[in-house]
């Protein structure tokens, strides 16, 4: 079994509890307006270029199987970015078997102590659903501590296939209303709330996360009513994550529109706004800025 | 108001900047004081040295700050001390030192471009030397003088060497005493100018009299050991000890009497602290916390926690913390640690006591327990109350991958300070290779040796420490110097890149033939000018020490072990054996500076890897990676140290989640038998270097939302963000 990772995070402090290693698998079924890791987006492995870096060795040319046949032509076979020691050229993804992935995974294992863990990332892993249940039952099996980074939309089935092995889902919540949702990232947001109320009534241990998005998301009537059927939900915690409009740069490495919406000035006090309001509901909100 | 006056006090502690010496004192002009001293003469270099600093403490000038709970001083004492008074008596040792090396031809000719070639930097170790504390408290100065007539008498004959000795040790203490005595004259004069100056009188005639009875007087006595220790016998006193542990009885005892209120005893450290800020060391005046006790509990007390607190809120930046770790460690302890760290306020030095007491059995050839640990140094272990280790040697492993390229000549300096080995042209393979380079260290280290043995077999002659020695009881009994006795350690610096080195090497010359040996010698004789591509080739390949990887890793592993080999147990001059250790404290830059460029891709004269750290800007993968590759080393063979760098962005320590993972990264550092651990989260300053030399920080990270992103790889305006931010917390 094989699967496309893009890439992994050693010592990661923010994506579950302790310290964890986080696997980012590629490919998501979402597109963000503001999405940081564009790169994510696409299955398939792509190669990101950095033309500010390039020194002009020459040596991507030289092992080039299309030679000098251009970006049309590209069978991403990575031979280029391995070859660029400059870092003008990157692969991003690579197709991973399961035992080298779970070798990742376990690398930093004396680092994990008794919080810590793998998070699967992405993208979205449960597009991956095959590959990630069993990368996460192979770490169960290990004692290995798991979480899941998921942006909600995927078929039951896949949910149901990492259930037993998943020891914390964050799960994303962007918004309310099912058409902003869909302007806003390219899919309406039934299945995903739908999925969240499935997972919570399962039993599943859920730690909802909303990025924050100026004028997007964060006024107070969606809010309010995220608050509300968060409510139902019971998450353990409610974690909000301020926006930033840092990805500039790898949007034009990847050939992409950048649709980054700007970072406003007063994004903190827009951030802490949003915490109070679901504060106030008694929910279990925090943000560590 | 006697209490609550810290903040206050603050702008007049600085005895630097508010000398207050009573000319009826005694001598003022340091130039008077120097001439003086050098006409002292004595039947024995010991008798003289005592004699030079009895002087000191019984005829310059003295001071009491009324502001300072302990502040007091002698005059002559400036900040850079070798402009002072206490300069003739360094000027002593170095003419001493001349006249020893003048007479042996073999120390000369190993000395010989041996520094100025950047191979080797030398000179004798006065500087990590830590005294009993417990004789020192226990005793005073009166009873530190009763004890040692006590040894002389049980003594049925003595030599001549013997006699100097007792001699001057009870030279010094009786100057001690006298000089205490002065101290209290004076604050007595000056009782009115303060509300505190009655106690301070008090505690001062205590100290004339005896032992310390209380905290305040405890802390005073030790202030004043330091301050006639490094700034009169010109010995370093490179800790204050492990401080918890020594005060807690007295600690105890005052809160149970009503002494002093643990608000009070709070307070007295600030001041305390505050004055080795005013010293400004370069390596931080260390002091030691927590650790077990005899027992094998832990020894982190609710003293050890006041101390923590009054640290953070004295607002110092000198201090350092050397923070003795174990597995019943209380994480609160550690979590509060770290939370200075990131605040920016806390110089730590985390050090594994399980590891500590082995490595110490080692170079001791004894059974060693975690409770007898002490610090010596920057980041090193000791065993309290015991003969202590020397550093005089400290060898430049890059250099010896230079001399291997270039014959045994330096080419930067041209001076021939290595092995005759073949050129480049007619070494046709790594094996050969390999086998040029560990010539090359074998001559190295033959010469350090007999410098090394050369400063071992003299240290007692060119500075005699009698007070530094009258605290230790294997001294006094022996009636020698306590410098004649103790391991010694050689300091290895650069591993990390010398490892890269010997992987690219067999990789691009011998393996991939990316180019021959002969135009990487050309190469880097060029400073790379006209081989920018070669450099960047070999620059860029991720293979290289910490970051987990095989081949490198096990490159640093053998040299390590092939020096380790080499050098442990091999007898050396002071009654002990050698050992060795691998840091660099800021040696990486200064030595880096004599070192041309590398197979590494590094330019000359550029920095060398750090303690057990990767190369500057090699650790692409993270911290973690750096941690397993430095625990494949055997550190338990390195007892003198073997240092790891951690540094952090703010950002991503934020929140209890930070906080978490911070301990989380120790306590796995310390589980993988790591030695020492000392860690920035990174502040504005250092972020503008990034931005000046990105390649030099490229494992720099910074989270952002969720995910973490290379400092270097974000666009200039962003990183002013962070840099701005950065400020904004300080």
């Amino acid at each position: 079994m094989t699967g496309i990772l893009m890439d992994v995070k050693r010592m990661a402090v923010h994506d579950g509890p302790g310290l964890r290693t986080t696997l980012f698998l590629k490919g998501c079924p979402l597109s963000c307006l503001w999405c940081h890791n564009p790169e994510g987006q696409r299955p398939k492995p792509e190669i990101g270029l950095f033309p500010e870096k390039c020194i002009g060795c020459g040596k991507c040319r030289e092992v080039c199987p299309n030679g000098t046949a251009g970006r049309a032509a590209c069978i991403v076979c990575g031979a280029c970015a391995s070859v660029c020691t400059a870092g003008a050229r990157k692969l991003y993804g690579r197709e991973i078997t399961l035992d080298e992935a779970l070798r990742i995974a376990l690398e930093d294992r004396i680092f994990y102590g008794s919080t810590g863990g793998v998070t699967l990332s992405g993208g979205e892993p449960l597009m991956q659903a095959d590959f990630a249940a069993a990368l996460l039952r192979e770490l169960c099996a290990r004692g290995v501590h798991t979480a899941v980074d998921t942006c909600g939309h995927a078929p039951w089935s896949a949910f149901e296939k990492t259930l037993p092995y998943c020891g914390l889902y964050l799960f994303d919540v962007k918004h309310m209303d099912s058409e902003k949702h869909r302007a806003a990232t390219g899919r309406g947001n039934g299945l995903i709330l739908e999925n969240l109320a499935r997972l919570s009534a399962a039993g599943a241990r859920i730690q909802v996360r909303i990025p924050l998005i100026p004028g997007i998301n964060d006024d107070e009537e969606n809010i309010l009513r995220t608050g509300e059927f968060l409510k139902k939900i019971g998450p353990e915690k409610i974690k909000l994550l301020p926006y930033h409009d840092m990805a500039h740069v790898k949007y034009r490495a990847i050939g992409m529109e950048d649709t980054l919406p700007a970072r406003p000035e007063d994004m903190m006090e827009r951030l802490h706004r949003s915490l109070d309001l679901l504060k106030g509901m008694n929910l279990p909100a925090y943000s560590d800025q | 108001m006697l209490w609550n006056r810290y903040h206050a006090d603050r702008e007049y502690l600085d005895l630097y900047a508010h000398p207050d010496f009573a000319p009826h004192t005694g001598v003022i002009d340091r130039e008077e004081a120097k001439a003086a001293i050098a006409r002292i003469q004595g039947p024995s270099k010991d008798v003289v040295k005592a004699r030079a600093c009895a002087y000191v403490l019984e005829h310059c000038a003295v001071d009491v700050n009324p502001k300072c709970w302990f502040g007091a001083n002698f005059a002559g004492r400036v900040p850079k001390y070798k402009e002072g008074a206490n300069r003739a008596i360094e000027q002593l040792h170095g003419k001493w030192l001349r006249d020893l090396i003048d007479a042996d031809p073999a120390v000369q000719q190993a000395m010989e471009h041996f520094t100025e070639s950047g191979a080797n930097a030398y000179f004798a170790d006065f500087a990590h030397w830590v005294p009993d504390w417990d004789s020192v408290l226990r005793l005073g100065f009166t009873g530190l003088r009763e004890r040692a007539r006590s040894a002389r008498a049980a003594k049925e004959a003595l030599t001549e060497s013997q006699q100097a000795y007792y001699d001057s040790v009870e030279i010094v203490l009786t100057a001690c005493i006298r000089f205490v005595g002065r101290l209290a004259d004076l604050a007595e004069e000056r009782i009115d100018r303060d509300e505190r100056m009655p106690l301070r009188v008090k505690c001062l005639r205590q100290l004339e009299q005896g032992a310390p009875t209380d905290i305040y007087e405890a802390l005073q006595l030790i202030y004043l050991f330091h301050l006639i220790g490094q700034f009169v016998e010109c010995a370093q006193v490179r800790s204050l000890g492990d401080i918890d542990r020594l005060l807690y009885p007295y600690y105890l005892r005052d809160l149970y009497a009503g002494t002093y209120t643990r608000e009070q005893i709070y307070e007295l450290f600030q001041y305390f602290f505050l004055l080795y800020d005013f010293q400004k060391h370069a390596y931080n005046q260390p002091v030691s916390v927590g650790g077990t006790d005899i027992f094998g509990n832990t020894a982190f007390t609710d003293l050890t926690n006041l101390i923590l607190d009054a640290y953070y809120d004295a607002k110092l930046d000198n201090l350092k913390i050397h923070v003795f770790v174990s597995d019943n460690t209380p994480d609160a302890v550690l979590r509060k640690c770290m939370d200075m760290i990131r605040k920016g306020r806390g110089s730590f030095v985390f050090m594994n006591t399980k590891v500590g007491a082995s490595a110490m059995s080692k170079a001791y050839h004894q059974p060693v327990e975690e409770w007898m640990l002490g610090s010596q140094g920057c980041y090193n272990f000791n065993l309290r109350g015991q003969p202590q280790h020397a550093n005089q040697t400290r060898l430049n492993l890059p250099k010896a991958i230079e001399l291997a390229l270039f014959e045994g000549a330096d080419p930067l300096t041209g001076y021939k300070v290595g092995a005759s080995t073949p050129p480049a042209e007619e070494i046709t393979s790594f094996d050969q290779f390999h086998s040029v380079f560990w010539q090359q260290i074998d001559h190295l280290l033959g010469r350090a040796l007999v410098i090394s043995d050369f400063y071992d077999s003299h240290m007692a002659e060119i500075n005699p420490t009698p007070l530094m020695s009258s605290t230790f009881e294997f001294s006094l009994n022996a009636g020698r110097n306590c410098f004649t006795y103790g391991p010694t350690s050689m300091l290895m610096m650069g591993l990390g890149t010398t490892a890269d080195c010997l992987t690219m090497i067999q990789k691009h010359v011998f393996e991939q033939k990316t180019c021959t040996l002969t135009e990487l010698r050309d190469a880097l004789a060029a400073d790379w000018q006209g081989y920018e591509s070669l450099r960047q080739t070999l620059y860029n390949d991720p293979e290289k020490y910490g970051n987990n990887l095989d081949r490198p890793d096990a490159f640093a592993v053998s040299v390590s072990q092939g020096l380790i080999d080499r050098i442990a147990d091999r007898p050396n001059k002071r009654e002990s054996r050698y050992i060795c250790h691998f840091e660099t404290i800021d040696r990486c830059f200064r030595s880096g500076r004599l070192t041309g460029a590398t197979p590494d891709g590094r330019f000359a004269r550029k920095p060398f890897s750090k303690n057990l750290n990767a190369a500057f800007g090699q650790d692409r993968n993270g911290l973690t990676a750096m941690m397993l590759s430095s625990a494949k080393l055997n550190v338990e063979m390195m007892p003198m140290g073997a240092p790891v760098d951690f540094m952090l962005h703010p950002s991503a320590t934020k929140g209890e989640e930070g906080l978490t993972a911070m301990v989380a990264l120790l306590r796995a550092f310390l589980m993988m038998g790591g030695y020492a651990l000392q860690g920035n989260v990174l502040d504005a300053e250092v972020m503008r270097e990034a931005q000046k030399h990105p390649e030099q920080y490229k494992n720099l990270q910074v989270r952002v939302s969720g995910w973490n992103w290379n400092f270097v790889d974000m666009e200039k305006e962003y990183q002013d963000l962070f840099i701005q931010q950065a400020e904004a917390c300080v």
